[in-house]
């Protein structure tokens, strides 16, 4: 009896092992085309996925660039769409304004929050601020030279 | 910038020696594992072997030679026969090891093929032994007790065979011992100096004295072109050295086949000088001296070995079977067995059939046989080897009725008493059975002491029926 | 349905399910009148689900290090546990202890700054670890590099590790502070050499790749960088035909085959338990890796392949493999050259050490003795590598802040 247990319980436990290997590997290939997707931009400053759950049911790029005006929501209209039940379909924006780039919220239900706290009104970004919303979470990085 | 480049690189570093671990480790499973893990010293081993029931021998027509049984729980082999089968099925023993078909089939008996696999697995788990495969061998139970009966109490082997299939049909060495008792006898199997534990007839070496006469004749034959006839004195002087023939009044004029009738070992030794170094090596090579038998059991290799040529007296030497030839019994087997098979060697074999415990058969033999000298050339032979018998030193091998076919040979050796040999095929006309009876040390001619072994067990083969 | 698929898609779960498996045939194995394997299971389970909870409420950085490191850790939990529950048990307090250090080098390392200053402080430290070693150190299995306090050894080579690697981080920081390159190597080849006298072959090699590969790196002397290569070929020449010990290490390495019952005993046995297990393995208490000696330390590897076979094997493989992978991802994002030394120090020497004593274990390449990371029994290595990571921990931090992205080179 021990014996058939032990050899079903071996197969589960390769099994399962195998599995956790999967689905750390499908992360670094999340990494890698990210990497890729970093190698084609230029100095733009862009935002980086920082605060990934382990598991998301809907997709979600590590790194985003960032133009003069840069809408993110759920809705198909939106520069950045991210399918996340939390994020409104039009949920916020960034705008370029004189070499500096502003954080706006368009009025999310669930809201914006800049360095864990939320966004009332127009906020300018520093190189190194959070921006959260929904379940994700993004680092606004823009290089100095 | 280039040390993050260098990074990169010993990233790829660090894979390729994971790989490397992976890739090893998966050939290691795929090409080694399983001899690794039948290496002797792995205790693993003994352990599944307490839980096998290890595949049954049988004779060819199905008499329990070795068996497993089941003594409340505890897995004993069996050797229901003794000694008789000593030396071909020898032994599987936890102490001493595995020796014979035992060992040399322990896989198939011990069921450690691909196929068992899910068998093996669905018996695990009902709880039931592991079942290792049944093999049958070409022997034949009757005349493998025959031929034991013929060598009790002397020294040497006899074996048997079929010389249109290869397949062995009896095979003893004495002196032997008793698989079963082992644990009793070992110390003293051991110390014998008479080598109960060796195999004579597959892994002796003996010179083979005027036995190996035929294969020289066949050169001869071969050749065409050199003086057979002779006035035969009783001995002849090779490059200072005095050859005497048995008969130390000389056999007078003879020809090829009176000299080997006659056995007659001065003109055998003028003739050698005649045919050469190179046609007596190629005969020799052809005739597989030196090279594997291709037999489906450990056998030794024949050897002739001269690695700075051949002198005037190694010539004669040879052609008389002495010098540095050093011969088994079961090639010397084969070479009658070729002679009587129209110049084909067939590769002698041992198993009949491997069968799953579930009735499957396992394997499918082959039969190869390799074409030695042109059916023209045995023929004659034959004849010669037929007169031997008929008329000659072999007139102990005569039965009533029946063709045989010898040679008789009585070889010098290093322990000063004579080696007694007689290879034989019957019937001439048709020949069913080819034998070769080796008596070590036995200090009689071949014709006084081994032909009457060698009439006794083809008699008995012929008349009762038991070459099938 | 869908609740079921998200339990097992989501990693801590997976490594629960492991646990409760493993302990529950653990459980069943050593009789069910002993309920201590199935609360040792249970404890091992909670701490690391309440560590996992830390890391992520506290934002501790990269989640998956942690994650693989505890299935590792589980997995030699276990495997001891099979082996000799006493060990077992004893590997569960040294996984605590572990975990309890993991946190502290995590928040010392944030804590301090200026890591990169100490260079001296490092060589000193590591320098004198060895001489103690050297002069009070015990004798165990032919290597002297214990230190015996009361009833505990403690091997302080695997403290030496991590100096070893500060230090080399911040001779790259500050190279200027040792003068010349010369000065720099020959430290190093002092601890090289002080691990050949403790006959500690090893972690000798395991220092020297560490360094070559560092040094390839960071120096940008294409000759210097050749000149330790050619010098390194000689001292291993040298040492071959110098020192017995090393002869018959390589010897019974090309065949081991020859002397079964003598010196290839480890190897070969080694090497009957993985070609026994298959590819499947027996299952777990179903084989025999008692016959191997050392089975719980340097053999452990082989231990596995006997019972979960080579597919077991190669999952532990690919597990070590994702973690220097996602490690080297780390020391990628670093742009401080101190820090980024000192995650790249710590990759490199738990993807070697992994790799020597797998490779060694399998006679890929010549046996020495050293841990399995993780899975081994020991204190001092399972801690020593619970420092490291704790350490690898923050540079993730660190390197996911975005701090390392505002230095530029």
């Amino acid at each position: 009896m021990y014996q058939i247990l032990s050899w079903t319980i071996r197969y589960i436990f390769i099994v399962l092992i195998y599995y956790f290997i999967y689905s750390i590997i499908r992360l670094i290939y999340l990494d890698i085309q990210a990497i890729n997707n970093k190698g084609k931009r230029n100095d733009n400053p862009y935002l980086k996925l920082v605060n990934r759950k382990d598991r998301l049911d809907f997709h979600v790029q590590e790194f985003y660039d960032l133009n003069d005006s840069t809408t993110l929501g759920r809705g198909k209209g939106n520069d950045i769409q991210i399918d996340d039940k939390y994020i409104s379909s039009k949920h916020l924006k960034i705008t370029l304004d004189e070499g500096e780039y502003f954080l706006e919220d368009l009025g999310s239900v669930n809201g914006t929050y800049l360095n864990s706290t939320v966004i009332e009104d127009v906020v300018k970004l520093r190189n190194g601020d959070r921006i959260g919303l929904g379940q994700i979470e993004f680092l606004f990085v823009k290089e100095v030279d | 910038m280039n040390s993050h480049k260098k990074i990169i690189h010993l990233i790829f570093v660090s894979s390729l020696l994971f790989l490397t671990l992976i890739g090893y480790l998966t050939h290691f499973q795929i090409f080694r594992a399983s001899t690794v893990a039948r290496n002797q010293y792995n205790r693993r081993q003994w352990a599944r072997e307490e839980n096998t029931i290890r595949g049954t021998i049988y004779d060819r027509n199905g008499v329990i030679i070795a068996e497993t049984i089941d003594d409340n729980q505890q897995l004993l082999r069996s050797y229901p026969f003794g000694n008789l089968y000593s030396h071909v099925v020898g032994y599987s023993h936890q102490q001493y090891g595995r020796a014979g078909i035992e060992a040399q089939y322990n896989n198939q008996l011990m069921g450690y093929t691909s196929e068992g696999t899910v068998a093996r697995l669905r018996d695990r788990i009902i709880g039931e032994h592991y079942k290792g495969n049944h093999i049958y061998l070409t022997l034949n139970h009757q005349l493998q007790q025959r031929a034991l009966e013929l060598i009790q109490w002397k020294t040497g082997g006899i074996v048997a065979l079929n010389p249109s299939t290869g397949e062995i049909l009896a095979m003893v060495s004495a002196p032997d011992y008793n698989p079963n008792t082992l644990n009793d006898d070992w110390s003293r199997l051991v110390e014998d100096n008479r080598s109960p534990l060796l195999n004579r007839v597959t892994t002796g070496l003996y010179p083979p004295g005027s036995s190996f006469k035929p294969v020289i004749a066949a050169a001869i034959l071969e050749a065409g072109d050199v003086e057979t006839n002779y006035d035969c004195t009783g001995s002849i002087v090779i490059d200072g050295y005095t050859l005497s023939d048995l008969n130390p009044r000389g056999h007078g004029p003879l020809d090829l086949r009176r000299s080997l009738v006659v056995s007659c070992n001065t003109n055998f030794a003028r003739m050698a000088q005649e045919l050469g170094e190179e046609k007596i090596v190629d005969i020799a090579k052809r005739f597989k001296i030196g090279s594997d038998l291709k037999a489906d059991f450990n056998t030794s290799d024949s050897s002739m070995k001269y690695p700075e040529g051949m002198s005037a007296t190694d010539l004669a030497a040879v052609a008389i079977g002495q010098g540095k030839l050093q011969m088994s019994p079961l090639h010397m087997a084969m070479i009658a067995a070729t002679i009587a098979n129209d110049g084909v060697m067939m590769e002698p074999r041992i198993i009949r059939e491997m069968i799953t415990p579930e009735g499957r058969v396992e394997d499918y033999i082959s039969i190869n046989g390799e074409t030695i000298v042109s059916s023209e050339i045995a023929s004659e032979v034959r004849t010669m080897m037929v007169a031997v018998v008929e008329e000659g030193t072999g007139w102990n091998a005569r039965i009533p009725g029946i063709g045989v076919g010898g040679k008789t040979g009585t070889a010098e050796n290093t322990t000063g008493v004579t080696h007694g040999w007689f290879i034989a095929f019957a019937p001439a006309d048709n020949p069913q059975i080819a034998v070769a009876v080796l008596l070590e040390s036995e200090g009689q001619t071949g014709g006084a002491s081994a032909a009457p072994i060698a009439r006794e067990l083809i008699r008995f083969a012929i008349e009762r029926g038991v070459l099938y | 349905m869908k609740l079921g698929r998200l339990f097992v898609k989501r990693p801590i779960n997976i490594i629960i399910t492991v646990n409760l498996l493993l302990f529950s045939l653990l459980y069943l194995f050593h009789g069910v009148a002993d309920y201590s394997v199935p609360l040792a299971g249970g404890l091992l389970t909670l701490i690391m689900v309440i560590c996992y909870y830390i890391i992520l409420k506290l934002s501790m950085g990269d989640q998956y290090i942690f994650l693989i490191i505890s299935l590792l850790s589980s997995i030699g939990i276990a495997m001891l546990y099979r082996l000799n529950p006493e060990y077992g048990f004893r590997q569960i307090t040294w996984y605590g202890l572990g975990m309890v250090f993991y946190f502290l080098s995590y928040g010392i390392f944030l804590w301090i700054k200026g890591w990169d200053r100490y260079l001296y402080l490092y060589i000193i430290a590591g320098i004198g670890l060895f001489l103690f070693t050297f002069f009070f150190g015990t004798t165990i299995k032919g290597a002297t590099n214990w230190i015996r306090i009361g009833q505990s050894t403690l091997q302080p080579a695997e403290a030496i590790k991590i100096l070893y690697i500060f230090f080399i981080a911040a001779y790259f920081k500050y190279p200027e502070k040792l003068k010349k390159p010369y000065v720099f190597l020959g430290i190093i080849y002092i601890h090289i050499l002080f691990l050949v006298l403790q006959r500690d072959m090893g972690m000798a090699m395991l220092f020297f790749g560490v360094f070559i590969s560092i040094f390839y790196a960071y120096n940008t002397e294409v000759r210097l960088f050749l000149i330790n290569i050619l010098a390194s070929i000689m001292i291993g020449f040298l040492s071959y035909f110098a020192m017995g010990h090393i002869q018959v290490r390589i010897e019974t390495w090309l065949n081991p085959w020859r002397d079964i019952a003598g010196k290839g005993y480890q190897i070969t046995q080694s090497l009957f338990a993985i070609a026994s297990g298959g590819f499947f393995g027996t299952g777990l208490g179903l084989g025999r890796p008692d016959y191997i000696p050392e089975v719980h330390t340097d053999f452990i590897f082989s231990a596995i392949c006997e019972e979960f076979g080579i597919f077991g094997g190669i999952a532990v493989i690919l597990l070590y493999f994702i973690l220097v992978y996602r490690c080297f991802k780390i020391t990628l994002n670093i742009k401080e050259t101190f820090k980024k030394i000192v995650a790249l120090g710590i990759t490199l020497t738990y993807a070697y050490q992994t790799f020597i004593i797998i490779g060694g274990v399998i006679k890929l390449i010549p046996l020495t003795g050293i841990t399995l990371p993780f899975i081994s029994y020991g204190g001092s290595s399972l801690v020593s590598a619970f420092i490291a990571f704790g350490i690898m921990q923050a540079l993730s931090r660190i390197s996911i802040d975005g701090e390392g992205l505002d230095v530029i080179e």
